[in-house]
């Protein structure tokens, strides 16, 4: 079957290309280009998409948000932040807010698709800073709590990943598949997103 | 409807000192004018007034009671005064006010023994305590009230502090404990105060209604109606009406509601009650529409809004009264203050003055020795503030640029970044066109290439600039990731070894730029030159150096013959420039080895 993949980006050669190169792809097809978030917004909901490709600066309302508005509607799509560097700020935004990977603008096609592959079968990319904010996030967050949440394993995996391993080596080194370490690293990114919508709850209602 | 149970309550809670109910005011004041001096007079008019609801006016003849009994040491009528100057206050709902007066009578009260009062005032206590909340206090209060009662056999008290226990109980949602107290309550005002038990049914008959006992609610209803009547309290019978219209819109009998509701209308317009009115609009609202009758409903409802503006309305003009005396009162007290005032510093002033030329001698005294001491200390202190001014300067100035230095790289990355990623993307992408000639080919694919090397770039500048990165093990992190990610591309096995782990130590971030670009040539050398197909890498801390060796098994090099090589020497300069060393070792068809060692404490930071 294919992949359904939508698009929101507001420069226009870039979306163009990118839907060029997905609908020229075996096995994907673009179902639609959207230029701004609150359009995306509007429509996305309906699309029932497997795969989204989001730029973080939109004009309007950025990616992140979003993600953030559409992520509970859709909860069968996964998001795929696209930014111009990987700036890991946003990125961790991105991905607080639902997103579950990102890629940077300077990826060669071919592996943009290999992303979108991947992230449809369950995976999630993670790079060193990345793995490094979510420690120091998770710490700092209620006092150490969200980081209890994680299992031994996520945790030792998400360690090594801030030390730099990739997930081969983080397999080798716990004895484990790189399925499921990849697994493991979609688990992560799940309770960070969850630790953080509670987070947005705790603020409205003040225990 | 729940306003008419509220005023029910206050109704009994406060006891009165007074029997001027019924004279005419203008007597009262005229009598007053002809014997200014009869404070029992004054505070007739005070309590008058308070009963009318002309709060401030009271207050202004209470207090003026107050001084003047103190004066004649009349505790008697002191006592009286402070107990009416807080009701006025907790009617007027300032409670923390009303709280301070009944202290003090309470305070008379007991220097008196006088333990009717001490009870009653114990009792008023405990209502403020009860309209804050505070139900422990409320309870404890008139419990005390409540003994000291039985004591003196006062049973009408008795009676008032079983009612208010009621009271707290209902509210604390404790029925059957409320239902006791009120029957105790009963008990009482049936031998004693007739008057009052009119109340006590109808108290029992909110409960039952609460308690959805609505037969036993009726009855109560029914029993206290009979008695409101009998007793000619028309504002009660009006109000136990409309309680009773109201239960019966709650038992879905809409008729007989709007009958009794009709009744409580027509005494309230008889008494001007326009409070009993509103609840009495509402109720009949209620009924018609539980009826069908939406027109009459809709009637009722508009004529609800219309008395509730009338009462606000009626209200506010009240309070722009009030505001008014008070305001001239306050003018009046502020010219007395200011005449006593003019006497005090009269007589104070030669006291001042001979205590003025004193303090001057030793003013004088004061100011030479202090200067003296100051002129020492400056002298000392100077040379040293200078220079831990300088020091500070020069540190602001060093966040400063630090900070600037951030912001500029930010915006470049922002702008610059977004558009290298574009070429790159869209370069990219022309060169998968295979329909394109190898020589156009070519180009884009060094163009793409350009941008794509910028991009990176760039990244690392402004990923080294951010302080929170530049630590040791973030910088091996950095390179493990790299070389991973980078050789993956090629067909060259990697193999590294790296400490197990790392303390965070923050390192300058010059020293962690150069590091890492060494280290990305490297690889790029191997890459590029050297067609080997294994490359091992090792990351070592031993003792205090930072140990970084990349070997290959490429085609190697002649060492002596690349000695000048441009590549090489700037690696080595990049090295020894934050005092490290850079080795290589090479020989043709043997691969090459290059080590580099630094030495950790020119690194850290100190």
């Amino acid at each position: 079957m294919e992949i359904t993949v939508g698009i929101v980006e507001d420069d226009k050669q870039i979306r163009d290309s990118l839907a060029i190169l997905i609908n020229g792809s075996e096995g994907f097809s673009c179902i639609n280009t959207f230029d701004t978030a609150e359009e995306a917004i509007k429509k996305i909901p309906i699309l029932n998409l497997d795969v989204v490709l989001m730029d973080i600066h939109l004009p309007g309302k950025s990616g992140i948000d979003c993600i953030a508005e559409l992520k509970p509607h859709c909860t069968a799509t996964q998001f795929l932040m696209c930014t111009s560097f990987e700036d890991t700020d946003s990125v961790f935004k991105a991905l607080k807010s639902g997103a579950s990977g990102y890629l940077t603008k300077t990826t060669q096609p071919s592996k943009i698709l290999d992303a979108i592959v991947d992230i449809h079968r369950g995976g999630s990319p993670m790079s060193s800073h990345i793995a490094r904010k979510m420690v120091t996030s998770f710490h700092q967050d209620n006092s150490n709590a969200a980081f209890q949440k994680l299992s031994g394993r996520e945790k030792d995996v998400l360690n090594l990943l801030s030390q730099g391993l990739r997930y081969k080596e983080v397999a080798d080194k716990l004895f484990l598949s790189t399925e499921t370490v990849r697994t493991h690293i979609r688990n992560i990114y799940e309770k960070l997103q969850v630790n953080s919508r509670t987070e947005a709850l705790n603020k409205v209602f003040p225990k | 409807m729940q306003k008419i149970y509220v005023l029910i309550f206050t109704f009994l809670l406060i006891q009165l000192f007074s029997f001027a109910q019924k004279t005419k005011i203008d007597s009262l004041n005229a009598e007053f004018k002809n014997q200014p001096s009869n404070i029992e007079l004054e505070f007739e008019i005070g309590v008058y007034y308070y009963k009318k609801g002309d709060y401030e006016k009271s207050l202004l003849a209470l207090n003026d009671v107050v001084k003047n009994s103190t004066a004649q040491k009349n505790n008697t009528l002191l006592l009286k005064a402070f107990t009416n100057i807080g009701n006025v206050y907790s009617d007027k709902g300032e409670n923390i006010q009303a709280l301070e007066y009944y202290q003090k009578a309470l305070k008379i009260a007991e220097s008196n023994s006088d333990k009717k009062n001490i009870s009653s005032l114990l009792k008023n206590i405990g209502v403020l305590y009860a309209t804050w909340k505070d139900f422990p206090k409320a309870l404890e209060h008139y419990q005390k009230a409540e003994a000291i009662a039985c004591e003196i056999m006062d049973s009408s008290l008795i009676a008032d502090c079983y009612n208010n226990k009621g009271v707290v109980y209902e509210q604390q949602q404790n029925y059957e404990e409320a239902l006791l107290a009120y029957k105790g309550a009963l008990n009482y005002y049936l031998k004693k105060n007739p008057d009052n038990i009119a109340m006590e049914y109808s108290n029992m008959a909110i409960v039952y209604k609460l308690k959805k006992d609505y037969a036993s609610s009726v009855d109560c209803n029914l029993k206290a109606i009979d008695l409101a009547i009998k007793s000619g309290n028309k504002w009660f019978a009006s109000a136990i009406y409309n309680n009773i219209g109201n239960l019966y819109v709650e038992l879905n009998d809409p008729k007989k509601a709007i009958e009794y509701c009709n009744k409580s209308v027509a005494i309230a317009k008889e008494i001007n009650a326009s409070e009993i009115l509103i609840n009495v609009y509402e109720t009949l609202a209620d009924a018609n529409a539980k009826a069908g009758d939406y027109k009459n409903a809709f009637n009722y409802q508009k004529q609800f809004a219309l008395e509730k503006d009338k009462f606000i309305s009626a209200e506010s003009a009240k309070q722009v009264n009030e505001l008014q005396t008070k305001y001239e009162t306050e003018k009046k007290e502020n010219e007395i203050t200011l005449l006593q005032q003019n006497e005090k510093i009269s007589t104070q002033e030669i006291k001042e003055q001979k205590f003025q030329i004193q303090k001057r001698n030793y003013l004088i005294a004061g100011v030479l020795l202090l200067l003296l001491v100051l002129a020492a200390a400056t002298y000392f202190g100077i040379s040293k503030k200078n220079l831990k001014n300088k020091l500070e300067k020069e540190k602001a100035i060093k966040e400063t640029e630090e900070n600037e230095r951030m912001r500029i790289a930010k915006d470049i990355h922002d702008d610059l970044g977004s558009g290298l990623s574009k070429i790159n993307f869209l370069s990219e992408f022309i060169y998968n066109n295979s329909e394109l000639l190898p020589e156009i080919r070519n180009n884009i694919k060094s163009v793409s290439e350009t941008a794509k090397n910028l991009v990176e770039n760039m990244r690392d500048l402004i990923w080294a600039l951010n302080p929170e990165n530049t630590t040791l093990d973030n910088l091996v992190a950095r390179i493990r990731e790299y070389s991973s990610d980078y050789l993956e591309d090629f067909p060259i096995e990697l193999m590294s070894s790296y400490p197990s782990s790392i303390t965070p130590t923050p390192i300058y971030k010059d020293s962690h730029r150069e590091i890492f670009m060494v280290v990305k040539e490297c690889l790029n050398n191997i890459v590029k030159h050297s067609t080997a197909s294994i490359v091992n890498m090792k990351v070592r801390i031993v003792e205090n150096d930072l140990t970084i060796s990349i070997h290959d098994n490429g085609l190697g090099f002649n060492t002596d013959n690349y000695k000048a090589g441009s590549g090489l020497r700037n690696m080595k300069n990049r090295i020894s420039a934050i005092y490290g060393k850079l080795s290589i070792e090479s020989e043709p068809q043997k691969g090459t080895g290059i080590c580099i060692l630094i030495p950790l404490d020119k690194i850290m930071k100190s």
